[in-house]
This record gives C-alpha cells, sequence and structure tokens, in this order.
C-alpha cells in the first residue's frame, strides 16, 4: 500500500531516517446504532455503550505502521477520552504504534472540534513534537472532518488532506497523492506536516493474537492538564469550546407512506408500474 | 531538509493560547464562499448555498455578500443569481487553494465582518472552513441539514446528531462569524435570471506564503451518472452476502437506475466509497428512490435531497425508512427483487 518507495536516498545511511516521529491521533466511537443522547446537554452519554476505533483511524494507523516499516519512524498514538478509552490505544499499540498516550482530564470533557483540535495541539507540544502527525479522515460519531485541518492550523503545519497515497521520499520530504471531490493531485511538501487519510482502500484485517498479547503489556502513558504547557481549563472541554448545543429532538417525520399487501407478484406488479413511469421519465 | 531543521522546527512550538473572542459582529450580513469545480465552472454547491442565504437576507435585512478566489473567476455567471456584493479575490490559479484561501477568506471577513459564513462541505471546502474557524478563533458546525433565525436574527444551524431520530440545533457561542458548512445537494440552488446587480469589489491578491508545492493536477471527471441519476436503488444491511452485490447492480441496469448503499455495505468492502448515500457519504437526489433493506438512520436520511418518490423494501416494520417512505414494501428484499428482475426481462 503506501510508503512502498519510501527509501533513504543514495548516500544516506537508513539510521539518519530512524530519527523520524510520527503522532497518530485516534478516536474511540460508539460501535452500536443505538447510541443515547443527553436531552438536555445534547452531549453522547458513552457509559455503556459498546465501543470502537474509529474505522478511518484504523486506516491512519496502518498508513504510519506502513512508514515505520519503510523508514524506521518511530510512532505514537494518541486519543483524548476517557479513561476506558485506553481500550483504542491498546489496538493502535497491537497495529504497531510504539508508544500510546491517553489525554484524560474532566477539564476536558464535552469539547467541540474547536477545544479538541486545541487540546491535541497541547498535547503534541508535551510529548515534544514530530515529523508528521496521521489522523483519520473522520469519525464515525461525529463526522465533522475538522479535527485535523484544525489541528494543522493551530500547529502553521502544512495540512495533506484526503491522502490516497504517500511516500516519504527523503527524510524530509513527503509526496502524497491526493483526491478531491472532481481532482487527483500530487502534492509534496517539506516535513513537519499533517496527514489526513483519503480513501486508502480497506483497512487491514485484526492484528494477530501475538501482536494484541504484547499490546497489554505496554504502558500507556496518561497526559492531565497539568501536563500541558497551557493549564488554564476555561481553554478546554465544553468551556473551550466556541460552539453549543442550544437544542435537541426527534427527528420523526409523520408517516405518510402507503403500505402494499398481496402476493409478492401483486407487490411487483404494482411496483413495476411506478418504475416504469420513472424509466420512461 | 535535514535533522537539524527538524529538531529546529520541533523548538519553534509555541506555547500559544487560542485567540482571544471577537466581540459579536453589528451587521446581520451573510457571506457565501463561492466555490468552484475543477474545471473552473462555478460549483452548484455555491448556488445552493446563496438560495439559502436569500431567505435569510430578507428576512434580516443583511446583505448577502460572495467571496470568490482566482483570477479566472467566472464573474459573470456568478453575477446572474441576486447578491449585494461580490469580493473578487484575483489571485494566481496556480495556487494550491485550500492552503490558501483559509487566509484570504479571513482577510474578506475582517473587511464585511458578516454574522455568519456558508461554506459548501465539499472536500476542499470542508478544510478551507476549519481552518477558517482557527484563524478567526470562531466556532464551526458541519453538514447542517437546515438553517433558520432565532429571535435575536442570529442563524441557528440544524443537523442530524449521532445515531438515531436526533437532530441537534448548533450554534456558535463564543466568537464571530459562525462558520457553516453545508453538504452539495441539501438546498435548491439559487435563481439566475434575476441578478447583475452586484457591486464587484476587486481584492488585490496577497502571496502564497504556504509551504505545499503541487506537481501534478488532473480533473477527474466528477461521478455525475450516480448523484444525477433518475433513478436510483440503494441496498443496505438486508443484503446478506457480498456476492449478491452483482445482481442488484443487475437490477439496477434492467431498470435504468444507478446503485447505491448505505455506510453499513460501504464499510464492510462491499460497495464502494463514491456510492454510499449519507452524512458521511453522497446526498442524492433522484425522482425516484428504492430502498432495499435500509433501515434509514438519521445518517443515512441526511443523504436524501429533493427526491420525488421513495419506495422502502425492508422487513422490519418500525424501520425508521418507512416514516419517510412514499411506497411501503415489509418484505423480504430478495423476493421483491427476483420478481420485479422477472418483470423487467
Amino acid at each position: 500500500m503506501a510508503a512502498e518507495s519510501g527509501k533513504c536516498p543514495v548516500g544516506r545511511r537508513p539510521e539518519e531516517c530512524q530519527k523520524m516521529k510520527i503522532i497518530v491521533c485516534v478516536k474511540q466511537v460508539p460501535s452500536t446504532q443505538n447510541v443515547k443522547i443527553d436531552l438536555a446537554s445534547g452531549m453522547l452519554i458513552r457509559d455503556g455503550t459498546e465501543t470502537e476505533t474509529n474505522p478511518y483511524d484504523t486506516v491512519a494507523l496502518d498508513l504510519a505502521a506502513a512508514i515505520k516499516k519503510e523508514t524506521g519512524a518511530s510512532v505514537t498514538a494518541i486519543t483524548m477520552g476517557p479513561p476506558s478509552a485506553v481500550k483504542t490505544l491498546r489496538e493502535a499499540l497491537a497495529r504497531g504504534a510504539d508508544e500510546a498516550c491517553l489525554l484524560s482530564d474532566p477539564a476536558f470533557a464535552g469539547a467541540d472540534v474547536y477545544a479538541t483540535s486545541y487540546t491535541l495541539f497541547q498535547a503534541v507540544q508535551f510529548l515534544g513534537g514530530c515529523d508528521l502527525i496521521i489522523c483519520g479522515r473522520q469519525s464515525t460519531d461525529a463526522n465533522t472532518a475538522q479535527t485535523a485541518p484544525q489541528l494543522a492550523q493551530r500547529l502553521e503545519w502544512p495540512l495533506l488532506a484526503w491522502v490516497s497515497k504517500t511516500e516519504i521520499q527523503s527524510c524530509g520530504q513527503i509526496r502524497i497523492t491526493q483526491n478531491l471531490d472532481d481532482t487527483e493531485s500530487i502534492l509534496t511538501c517539506k516535513l513537519p506536516c499533517v496527514i489526513m487519510t483519503g480513501s486508502m482502500g480497506t483497512a487491514q484485517s485484526m492484528p494477530s493474537l501475538r501482536a494484541q498479547l504484547e499490546a497489554k503489556r505496554k504502558n500507556i502513558q496518561l497526559i492531565t492538564l497539568k501536563d500541558l504547557c497551557d493549564q488554564d481549563s476555561a481553554h478546554y472541554g465544553a468551556k473551550g469550546s466556541r460552539t453549543a448545543v442550544v437544542k435537541t429532538y426527534a427527528s420523526n417525520p409523520h408517516a405518510h407512506g402507503i403500505e402494499y399487501d398481496g402476493t409478492v407478484e401483486e407487490i411487483a406488479d404494482r411496483l413495476t408500474e411506478w418504475i416504469a413511469e420513472y424509466k420512461n421519465g | 531538509m535535514n535533522g537539524n531543521n527538524k529538531i529546529e522546527n520541533r523548538e519553534n512550538l509555541r506555547c500559544a493560547t487560542p485567540v482571544e473572542c471577537p466581540e459579536d459582529s453589528d451587521t446581520r450580513d451573510i457571506m457565501v464562499l463561492a466555490q468552484r469545480r475543477a474545471d473552473g465552472a462555478v460549483h452548484p454547491v455555491t448556488l445552493e448555498l446563496i438560495r439559502k442565504a436569500q431567505e435569510l437576507c430578507a428576512a434580516t435585512g443583511g446583505r448577502l455578500v460572495a467571496v470568490c478566489i482566482g483570477e479566472k473567476y467566472p464573474i459573470e455567471s456568478l453575477k446572474k443569481a441576486a447578491l449585494d456584493e461580490i469580493l473578487w479575490v484575483c489571485s494566481p490559479e496556480t495556487y494550491y487553494l485550500p492552503d490558501y484561501a483559509p487566509v484570504v477568506l479571513c482577510d474578506c471577513i475582517r473587511r464585511t465582518h458578516p454574522t455568519a459564513v456558508l461554506v459548501g462541505a465539499t472536500a476542499e471546502g470542508k478544510i478551507i472552513a476549519a481552518q477558517t474557524a482557527v484563524l478567526l478563533g470562531t466556532g464551526i458546525s458541519a453538514d447542517s441539514v437546515e438553517l433558520y433565525l432565532d429571535g435575536k436574527g442570529r442563524v441557528v444551524q440544524s443537523r442530524p446528531a449521532f445515531n438515531g431520530n436526533l437532530i441537534a440545533d448548533v450554534m456558535t457561542v463564543r466568537g464571530s462569524p459562525q462558520i457553516i458548512t453545508i453538504k452539495p445537494g441539501v438546498f435548491q440552488a439559487a435563481d439566475t435570471n434575476c441578478g447583475g446587480k452586484a457591486i464587484v469589489s476587486r481584492i488585490e491578491a496577497r502571496p502564497y506564503s504556504g509551504r505545499i508545492a503541487v506537481v501534478n493536477r488532473k480533473i477527474q471527471p466528477a461521478e455525475d451518472s450516480f448523484s444525477k441519476s433518475n433513478i436510483i436503488v440503494a441496498i443496505g444491511q438486508g443484503v446478506r452476502s457480498a456476492e449478491d452485490i452483482p445482481r442488484f447492480k443487475k437490477f439496477a441496469e434492467s431498470i435504468g437506475a444507478e446503485l447505491g448503499a448505505s455506510r453499513a455495505l460501504v464499510s464492510k468492502g462491499w460497495m464502494p466509497q463514491e456510492r454510499q448515500i449519507g452524512l458521511t457519504g453522497t446526498v442524492v437526489s433522484p425522482k425516484l428512490l428504492i430502498t432495499l433493506g435500509i433501515s434509514g438512520s438519521v445518517q443515512f436520511r441526511a443523504g436524501l435531497g429533493n427526491i420525488e418518490k421513495i419506495i422502502a423494501v425492508n422487513t422490519d416494520r418500525n424501520a425508521p425508512i418507512f416514516q419517510i417512505a412514499d411506497i411501503i414494501v415489509p418484505m423480504d428484499l430478495y423476493a421483491v427483487v427476483e420478481q420485479l428482475q422477472s418483470n423487467f426481462q
């Protein structure tokens, strides 16, 4: 898949590439279709809900693992969430991350994309920066596709978004293929930068049992508000958010449809009339 | 780049605090980022946003301002829609737009102080809108399906929330303007016969200071056959196996339809991403939509534009899709498709 030709340039020893550091941002999302909402706050009730790693972040982890394989880069997975989000970090470790950090603090709760990207920005600094950040294209619960662009803007790093192929050309430059709605572009930029994955084919299969067991033994670093450079809690979570849910309501339009009953032949005949009408004009 | 540079970059990370919230803007003006298709023409979503902005401005008395970026922007065709002002940033076409646009959009916002900025949620638009919000220290909402005015004349954004039958109304409560993204196909397009009066203000382009180089860029014609099809057959979780996909393709072909799917089948890898209907996929507006084994989550319904008639086939009588369907068929989709297929042979 990715990074297949991410070789070091002639004359440079591979060791020089091993300094490259990648951070992958991942998110734990509800895996069921029946998520509960606190109607008063409009917030997700996470307790008691089945969770999974956001499927698009799995793509990001696999890309990081591929680049690691080619260049010897180190990979750190970070997630912001409740303590139970360590489950997602264990999966990240099993998928090839070397280290994992949980950003968790009551002050971080209730964050919109603005506050989330700020918290991640602070965490990247706490971790001493890096050369490349990889994010999945969006989460399946909030679906905004805005966190990666905002994180890049806060770092003032270039954003390479909707990336379908990557190639680390030398230790300091990346070349990518980008697919927007109606264009395909080849872009290059110097590291550091932020990659937001696009369509990169299906995610790879579950990590091996051995990898999962090894991941269980690894240490997960906890990052709280007091670890960060900016410790003003007003800049995080619901307080640091710029948007608020002002109202939530059920969206059940009144059913108005006509139910067709009868044998399957009868129903198909009636449907055929409708289809024929639209088919012919 | 060498290793020294890399370290320098890490040290350059600042302990920056967020931008302070600016005062709420005084104007009721609405700004629309007038996007383009890759071939240079006005993007259809631009006219859709203009139509919605016209409604909002008519209610508040605000002005409608469009921002166009690029020296070859087809200003004349945009002028055919009723607008008050066009801010035209005459930048070279070679600039890498997603990286350049946030900065110049901020320039335009600081010049006119709109209360809301509407951006089409195209792949490019999502990035531009998100980065503009950070530059201005203001809020952003994603993929609204409806906009309305509250008692103070501010724009409220409605969007489907999480899974389940829920709509959340969202507003930017700190910062200004409100940045709002809307998927293509959600609103109807503005009339292009009643314009021509907009003031065009040329804005000198600032140079591109980004670090991304475009090596090659080629236009891939958008797959119009899908989103513009007269009839769409959409399949969902009721489909039992990947091996069954060809029979639904064949059925769709035999009735002159295109085949789409809900997210369930796309995430399984059974159907391509470009064929996904819904919040994370495409908004479709066929005249006739036939859903087969689709329950109709809010996310899926967010992908339904202006559709004349919906025929829904699902064994679950409580499926939410039946609340919006015109014709309800509570039967096994395989039996129905088999019978229909024989009718169309």
